[in-house]
């Protein structure tokens, strides 16, 4: 049984459907990438996943339980965090303050402080700027915040979208690395999704790696 | 060396902001700074009247400070101005009243506590009506966000607003039925004999409980936004909901929190009116709402510091006014500062950033 197994799933915006059927399944230590061009429902599909959105039909099935129509703040404890569109960080709390609200559901110390050096060892900038403000840093710095803050979970599925190259060069670094310390199986494969109505029928080669699923453990 | 060149700087900025500074501001800064000279030629001449009215602000100003809190808190995290939260600080008037009088609905519970009850009877009754009123309101708050406003909490903005309205007047109306139209009394429980200081310094029994009711409910206020585990849930709300609820945080029921804690406050806030006024009337929520709010938009709205700042001002310039101008004059005055501090800080004192969000006491 694969971690994460989405049936014949569709979403809408009030009456505009965004999804129309999306079926995809990911294996534990499987790295996965959506491509499609602007509009084509990456960011539907996540939303749909991590339950910020409640997919009207389908299933999607995670760890052996179904979890559509499950509201989203009860997804990180069962293992799925996200990285979303757009890096929302908390722009006014500090990069320590924002990491912190990624393990906001843990409360084993330890575990969450070391979780912390593995971020900063990933991303050592975010170590120098523990006490900026979030809101202040670069693009490429917000980014990398908003990937730490969702390994701070210690998820099982982690839903990058649109992570920039540098940011997603880094991860991938990640889970080489882990690779070798035998905690993590990786493997690579590529969804293409269909995009789903008239307005965007063409799926263009140069939107590749747009939206990134990808998972660890 | 350092701190040297840093001043240097900062005069810097002062003497640009001073030379890129427009007629008007020129103009307001003058006018403040003579309005300030005849204040203090007044408080030379009777430094005790100066005093004893300064206190009188402080006291009515820390009683819209509570109230201030609860549109900034709602507004920090929803941006809606909750117009019915004057009329819930109304309630929490009346509760307490009921409290004290001992008799609901008909039914007699309890003797009333009145001017002639024991101190330590009037202490006990003071401290159950405080605890009462305070948590009625919390529930009336998350009642109403419950029922008026979160089920539009995706229409537009100018539903909620109406809605809003509509909850003010549905208030208003139940206090007067509750109570009748015409000022109803409050025993008077907390001596006005003046608690120390010499000569004709007054500094009363009744302004020492405000503020000592009000100090830890700020202090207890600020502790649990900055420092618990709910407080952090409230800023990260306010800041980005879709993200807050990624990290797991329950954004309806972090609402719901804020609304209790507006509540809560109004709550006390109200019981200390009538206590300090000696009176209460059905639309008393109206018009200390409406000062509430101008004192949150004042401080700067969706800053908590800002809200206890606006109100502490307005409560002081109210006091001023009543006694050095003509109280027929004071809702000009303070509405004149309001737009002043508006012109040239559009977004209030302390506007800059939302308290709620991030930093602030
Ligand atoms: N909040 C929204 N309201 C209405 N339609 C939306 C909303 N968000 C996205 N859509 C529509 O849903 C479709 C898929 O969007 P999205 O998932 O953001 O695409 P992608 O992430 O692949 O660029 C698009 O046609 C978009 O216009
Ligand atoms: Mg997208």
């Amino acid at each position: 049984m694969a971690l994460l197994e989405i049936e014949n799933m569709h979403s809408f915006y009030g009456n505009i459907q965004a999804l129309r059927g999306i079926s995809l399944s990911v294996e534990e230590g499987e790295v996965v990438t959506l491509i499609g061009s602007n509009g084509a429902g990456k960011t539907t599909t996540l939303r749909s996943i991590n339950g910020v959105m409640r997919p009207r039909e389908g299933k999607v099935v995670f760890d052996g339980e179904e979890i559509q129509g499950i509201p989203a703040h009860r997804m990180i404890s069962r293992g799925i965090a996200q990285s979303p569109e757009g890096r929302k960080i908390f722009p006014r709390m500090t990069v320590l303050e924002n990491l912190e609200m990624g393990a906001f559901h843990r409360n084993d110390r330890p575990g969450i402080r070391e979780d912390m050096n593995r971020v900063y060892d990933l991303f050592p900038r975010l170590k120098e700027r523990v006490k900026q403000e979030a809101g202040t840093m670069s693009g490429g710095e917000q980014q990398m915040l908003a990937i730490g803050r969702a390994l701070m979970s210690r998820p099982k599925l982690l839903l990058l979208d649109e992570p920039s190259t540098r940011a997603r060069r880094a991860h991938l670094r990640y889970h080489q690395r882990d690779q070798r310390a035998g905690n993590y199986h990786p493997a690579r494969r590529t969804e293409r999704q269909r995009s789903p109505g008239n307005c965007h029928p063409r799926l263009r080669t140069g939107d590749r790696l747009h939206s990134h699923l990808s998972l660890s453990r | 060396m350092e701190a040297g060149e840093a001043n240097k700087t900062r005069s810097g900025v002062l003497i640009d902001s001073i030379r890129t500074s427009s007629w008007q501001s020129r103009i307001a800064v003058v006018l403040v700074a003579v309005l300030l000279v005849l204040l203090l030629k007044q408080a030379a001449q009777d430094p005790g009247q100066f005093l004893s009215q300064l206190f009188i602000g402080l006291t009515n100003g820390a009683i819209l400070a509570l109230v201030a809190l609860g549109y900034t808190l709602v507004y920090g995290i929803i941006e809606l101005i909750n117009f019915a939260h004057g009329d819930n600080f109304m309630i929490g008037s009346f509760v307490g009243l009921t409290v004290l009088s001992g008799t609901f609905a008909g039914l007699s519970l309890f003797g009333a506590i009145t001017d002639d009850s024991g101190t330590f009877l009037k202490i006990i009754g003071v401290i159950i009506t405080l605890f009462v009123a305070m948590s009625v309101c919390g529930l009336v708050n998350v009642g109403i966000e419950r029922v008026a406003y979160k089920p539009l909490r995706n229409s537009p903005r100018l539903a909620v607003l109406i809605t809003a309205i509509g909850m003010s007047f549905i208030l208003q109306n139940v206090g007067l039925i509750w109570k009748g139209p015409a000022q109803v009394p409050f025993p008077q429980l907390i001596s006005d004999e003046k608690v120390f200081g010499p000569g004709s310094i007054l500094f009363r029994w009744n302004d020492l409980f405000v503020v000592g009711v009000t100090i830890p409910l700020l202090i207890a206020l600020s502790y649990f936004i900055q420092r618990t585990k709910q407080g952090k849930a409230m800023r990260a709300v306010a800041q980005d909901k879709e993200a807050a609820s990624m990290m797991g945080i329950n954004v309806n029921r972090t609402i719901s929190i804020t609304f209790l804690l507006g509540g809560i406050l109004a709550g006390a806030s109200g019981v200390m009116y009538g206590l300090f006024n000696g009176i209460t009337v059905f639309n008393v929520g109206f018009t200390q709402g409406l000062y509430a709010f101008t004192a949150a938009v004042l401080g700067g709205i969706g800053n908590l510091t800002g809200a206890v700042v606006g109100g502490l001002l307005i409560g002081i310039i109210g006091a001023m006014s009543d006694q050095y101008i003509g109280t027929r004059w004071t809702a000009i005055v303070i509405f004149a500062v309001l737009i002043l501090v508006l012109v040239f800080r559009p977004r209030g004192l302390l506007g800059d950033r939302s308290a709620v969000q991030g930093g602030g006491e």
